[in-house]
């Protein structure tokens, strides 16, 4: 994949005077008795941005409200400083990658793309559509129906119809779903590229591996709410930095829990049928000297198992903070 | 309208320039499915219950023809039914499949995607019947076909596709189940409520099919037409304009279902 050429636009306006690209005000939405984002407040800048959260996080919801694709039940949703409900002229510059694995798959890559270009007016949509498909590699089976497509071609396809008019804001919901590694990196890199032409790219992921590779800032939801958000390093550390709870299982259990307890290691130590479970106040410090301790206190380490890695044990610990 | 360079791209001008590109997409995507298939097979029923009218040696009437062939078969069956499918299917099947994100997603105004929708459905929806309808004529009656009333019945026929077809989409921009609230229309309101109440033959795509079918033949009066064709063209027109501006509204309201 390569980037698209660099546009050439209107000139320059000095950043401080342009309202943020896209900007989240006290935005809460609702089905029914369902509260599926809970007030939310955001700006995103140029560059890249990953809307970070499990499943179910509201991310969607929220990639949908700056896509006018759902009205806020309260508060405000802008792009570039006009609200995005009913307000149609705004697709001329945001390009939309939804999560659905759906399209029209009667047709071809290129028919498929190039609609899109018909659709937002473009003077000449086969040269547009086909500069797309070149973009995310795809020139090769452009002449193939959707329908035959693998699900990381369908992405792929989908992704060059959102780019087809070159627009300074993407949102990107999941666009990893469905590639290889091969496809995940160059995509990587490809996105990396269009921030650096001055981008406005917000794209969700449940996976904190592909935020990390890819974003400079993330936003982190949880159960509906914004539970942080800054720079990745901010974040990372915000999560490594939490009490880690670990199952050690070793030849002597209790003379090892005693040790790491004398020495401050841990916070507390449980003995529970057969392992030893500790809570860990410092994970980097805990995993460099568990070992050390263990060869001092004559006991052999067979395993050591960190239990709450899961992305929803550390958004939930996000929440609490 | 003159073209325009946005962000570095040359923008066509004209406001109504994606309706071709749109009309072409539904097309494609009503025209070569199955659904489509079955109603042109529904639309052949008619014309072989024609070919058994005549080889049974019935009434070669051409009134009494349409009144007891073309009445039951195609007015009150496959007209509606071919028209609600397809009406349905146009924008439904979109909502349904969530492609119609991708159309929203565009600068494209609404009303120009919601006559996309209904000029296919329609068109398609009025050469089926109206076929199938002279198809029917010329079988059933053979040499008597050659009377020109079946000119009124075919332009009654059309009509009422297209009306049928505008109401599906606006059913279809309204509910899910589209196609079961229009099939209660037919066969609860137009069926059964207007014969029952009169007034309700005011608001029936029935009684304006056979309004316009009365100008050529005598068939509307014997079954229960009580509109003159001017009335019936001027309350099908009105039906047509609701029903465009109820998608239209539902449409630029419209918000996407999926929450996770």
């Amino acid at each position: 994949m390569t980037a698209p050429s660099p546009a050439a636009g209107p000139p320059p306006v000095p950043a401080s005077a342009l309202p943020p690209a896209l900007e989240a005000v006290h935005v809460a939405r609702w089905y029914g008795n369902v509260v599926a984002v809970n007030d939310v407040s955001f700006d995103v800048g140029p560059g890249v941005t990953g809307l970070l959260g499990p499943n179910g996080a509201g991310k969607t919801t929220v990639l949908h409200m700056l896509a006018g694709l759902l009205r806020p039940s309260s508060g405000e949703v802008r792009v570039e400083g006009r609200a995005a409900w009913h307000n149609a002229a705004m697709y001329r510059r945001i390009g939309l990658l939804p999560e659905r694995d759906t399209g029209y798959f009667f047709m071809t890559g290129f028919q498929f793309v190039r609609l899109s270009a018909q659709l937002e007016g473009l003077g000449d949509p086969d040269a547009a559509a086909r500069r797309a498909l070149a973009t995310v590699a795809l020139e090769d089976a452009a002449d193939r129906a959707l329908g035959g497509y693998s699900r990381g071609m369908r992405q792929r396809a989908r992704l060059a119809a959102a780019l087809v008019h070159d627009p300074p804001i993407l949102l990107l919901d999941e666009p990893f779903n469905g590639l290889d590694p091969r496809q995940r990196l160059e995509m990587t890199d490809l996105l990396h590229a269009m921030a650096a032409e001055g981008r406005v790219i917000l794209f969700s992921s449940h996976i904190l591996e592909e935020v990390e590779r890819l974003a400079d800032r993330v936003l982190v939801m949880v159960a509906g709410r914004l539970a942080a958000s800054g720079g990745f390093r901010d974040i990372r550390r915000l999560m490594t930095d939490r009490p880690h709870t670990f199952t050690v299982r070793s030849s002597d259990d209790r003379a090892l829990a005693a040790a790491l307890l004398r020495d401050g290691l841990v916070l507390g130590a449980q003995l529970d049928g057969g392992a030893l479970e500790v809570r860990a106040a410092d994970y980097g410090a805990f995993t460099r000297v568990v070992a050390r301790v263990a060869q001092a206190t004559g006991a052999t380490l067979f395993e050591i198992r960190p239990t709450d890695e899961s992305l929803e044990s550390v958004f939930s610990y996000l929440v609490a903070q | 309208m003159g073209d325009q360079v946005v962000g570095g791209q040359v923008m066509a001008g004209g406001l109504v320039r994606p309706f071709g590109p749109l009309v072409r997409l539904t097309a494609r995507g009503v025209l070569g499915r199955r659904r489509t298939l079955l109603m042109a097979l529904a639309a052949a029923v008619p014309v072989v219950v024609s070919a058994f009218w005549m080889l049974t040696g019935q009434s070669g009437d051409p009134d009494v023809f349409a009144t007891q062939v073309l009445d039951p078969w195609v007015i009150t069956t496959v007209l509606p039914l071919v028209a609600l499918v397809l009406g349905t299917s146009v924008l439904g099947s979109e909502i349904e499949d969530g492609t119609i994100v991708f159309l929203l997603a565009k600068p494209v105004p609404r009303w120009i995607v919601v006559a996309a929708k209904t000029v296919v459905a329609a068109l398609a929806s009025a050469v089926l019947v109206t076929v199938s309808t002279l198809l029917c004529w010329v079988v059933g009656l053979g040499p008597a076909a050659a009377s020109g009333e079946v000119v009124g019945i075919a332009a009654g026929v059309a009509f009422g596709a297209v009306l049928y077809s505008c109401i599906a989409v606006a059913l279809s921009a309204v509910t899910g189940r589209a196609l079961i609230v229009g099939l209660v229309y037919v066969f609860l309101w137009e069926g059964t409520l207007a014969g029952l109440l009169a007034g309700t033959r005011l608001f029936s795509v029935r009684q304006y099919v056979l309004g316009i079918a009365g100008v050529t033949s005598e068939i509307d009066r014997p079954l229960g037409g009580t509109l003159d064709a001017p009335t019936a063209l001027l309350l099908g027109l009105a039906v047509i304009a609701i029903s465009l501006a109820i998608a239209i509204v539902r449409l630029r309201g419209y918000e996407v279902a999926e929450r996770t």
